[in-house]
């Protein structure tokens, strides 16, 4: 591997933890995080909430679809909720606009469908999640292990672009769903 | 630097207080009057890039007056998606008397093409209309310290 691509892979994966160390106390690894507020709910029969999710292994992404490097990261997430959803795997998508254009549920659910998008997504077009948990930037996934606390965080895109981080989530995904 | 110039036209005549231009005309150097012209131009780093799929704009205010201009540019040609834009500069023309002090919002949708993360970018600055062109640089990936860098809580 080149001097460049490596440094690039470094920073993709060390910036983005050290901005989310500092910023996303709500969030903190060991903790248990906000419920779920607002809504509507999309490709969800009911709205859900982290209660409810207990006993799952849950990834918490926040973010927009207009956000490029979170369009980037959906195929990631997507080959994880094919291989991991049967074990106990459940994603929820958290759809935190800042321009008027992407708050339209029905612009969302347009994006849902065109990039293949069949997890639970809650629309928080007021910011209500995004300031409670204490998120400053998209993409961030937060990982919550089966008993409902923060195990694991990450900011930024993860696809073949951004790979650094990738092998530790997926490890950190297998470790959380064997637990019992 | 490739300087594209857009000339906004909204507020030449009255009534267009927060409107946001649905076009552009390109290609002036310089001021036709004398009225106050911003000509604000970018300097934009290659890996950090402005997303075309929310809008970026500027913002000029005082007192009642309201302008918001969006803001253009051309496709990055590395880009398959065609999602990226390097800004073009941006000419507004401010009908308001030489010597009105301005405020200036430029926010940008800003991709970033080292770490992986998508941002709102806020520049603020005030201004004193001189006569004629008022120059303004905008160094993106660096907003005013009074912003937070990265989209945040409004608290």
């Amino acid at each position: 591997m080149t001097p460049r691509p490596l440094a690039k892979m470094l920073l993709s994966f060390l910036l983005p933890s050290v901005l989310l160390g500092g910023t996303t106390d709500a969030v903190s690894v060991g903790k248990v995080p906000p419920e779920f507020v607002g809504g509507p709910w999309l490709n969800a029969p009911a709205p859900l909430t982290l209660a409810g999710l207990r006993g799952k292994v849950v990834i918490v992404n926040f973010w927009v679809y207009s956000c490029i490097n979170c369009h980037n990261s959906l195929p990631t997430l997507s080959s994880w909720y094919g291989k991991y959803h049967d074990q106990g795997l459940e994603i929820v998508g958290v759809h935190t606009p800042e321009f008027e254009s992407d708050k339209p549920t029905d612009s969302v659910q347009a994006s849902l469908k065109a990039d293949g998008v069949t997890w639970p997504i809650v629309q928080d077009n007021a910011r209500t999640n995004w300031n409670a948990w204490g998120i400053h930037s998209w993409p961030t996934f937060i990982v919550i292990d089966r008993q409902g606390n923060v195990r694991a965080s990450h900011v930024g895109e993860i696809s073949s672009r951004f790979p650094g981080a990738i092998p530790g989530l997926d490890a950190t995904l297998r470790s959380l769903l064997a637990e019992k | 630097m490739k300087v594209w110039t857009a000339l906004l036209l909204a507020s030449l005549i009255g009534g267009a207080h927060g409107a946001v231009p649905s076009r552009s005309v390109p290609a002036v150097t310089g001021p036709a009057t004398s009225a106050p012209t911003m000509l604000v131009t970018f300097e934009q780093p290659a890996s950090v890039h402005v997303n075309a799929r929310a809008p970026s704009t500027v913002t000029v205010t005082s007192g009642q007056y309201s302008q918001v201009v969006a803001l253009t540019g051309e496709p990055d040609p590395l880009d398959p998606e065609k999602n990226y834009r390097r800004l073009d500069d941006a000419a507004v023309i401010v009908t308001l008397k030489p010597g009105s002090t301005v405020s200036l919002l430029i926010r940008l949708y800003v991709c970033d093409g080292t770490v992986g993360i998508c941002r709102v970018e806020e520049h603020r600055q005030a201004q004193r209309l001189r006569p004629g062109l008022n120059r303004i640089v905008v160094k993106v990936g660096t907003p005013t310290p009074a912003r937070p860098t990265y989209l945040s809580p409004r608290t």
